[in-house]
């Protein structure tokens, strides 16, 4: 997780995105994100399935969701944005520097609008990344 | 038609000395009661800390009010997302800094 982390924090104009997202990343964010902590990303490694055991080697599948969450008066537009970002930068690399054999692409992302005191705007997005490991390792 | 209640005795509920708290709308200074508690944002897992402001005036003060309207309370800007009118000579706004 440590390797997705670091894709997510590498999301910055700076860095040839369309937004900042990359600079509030959080894992397994515990509490509702404040003012200050968007636009931000949480991410959740929550399901992790093995699927093919061939000759002592197993095929895992981790499933990731990731979270995002921005507030104003662009926040619907900046979250497609958000979107597209989070894509690009997984797609950079989908094995993660070798840690994984591939990453599967979302069938969908979803969003969210609310209407508090700011418009707030949110989007979930779910991967799976497919690795394999030895006997009893994971 | 608002009878006494509403024409003389609410007024007092808006005293700036009290609950009441000046605001500007449409370049006149008027009074109401502001309130904005928390309110968590919450969907898809996803939750966001934020409030719901919410402005009482007396309907008379605030005639012809349309969404998108703005309202300064606090030195803080407002739009206006809902109105809500009681029939009876007040009416809730509820405001949004967006």
């Amino acid at each position: 997780m440590d390797a997705v982390k670091a894709r997510l924090q590498n999301i910055t104009i700076a860095n040839g995105y369309m937004t900042n997202l990359g600079n509030n990343v959080y894992e397994w964010k515990e509490t509702a994100f404040a003012e200050n902590e968007m636009p931000g990303i949480d991410y959740r490694d929550t399901l992790c399935e093995r699927f093919i055991g061939v000759l002592n080697r197993f095929r895992w599948r981790l499933s990731v969701g990731i979270e995002i969450a921005t507030q104003n008066s662009t926040a619907v537009s900046d979250v497609r944005k958000m979107i597209a970002d989070v894509y690009k930068g997984i797609g950079t690399d989908d094995t993660w520097g070798g840690l994984a054999i591939t990453t599967e692409q979302p069938e969908s992302d979803e969003m969210r609008v609310m209407k508090e005191e700011r418009f707030i705007a949110g989007a979930l997005i779910g991967i799976n990344i497919v690795y394999e490991t030895s006997f009893w390792e994971n | 038609m608002p009878g006494d209640f509403v024409q003389n005795d609410l007024a007092a509920l808006f005293n700036l000395n009290d609950m009441g708290s000046a605001a500007t709308y449409a370049g006149n200074t008027i009074k109401v009661l502001f309130i904005s508690g928390y309110a968590a944002a919450a969907s898809l897992g996803i939750e966001v800390e934020s409030a719901r402001p919410t402005a009482i005036a007396m309907a008379k003060d605030i005639a012809g009010v349309k969404h998108r309207d703005q309202i300064t309370i606090n030195s803080v800007v407002y739009y206006i997302a809902e109105i809500h009118n009681d029939g009876l000579g007040l009416a809730t706004l509820i405001l949004s800094k967006d």
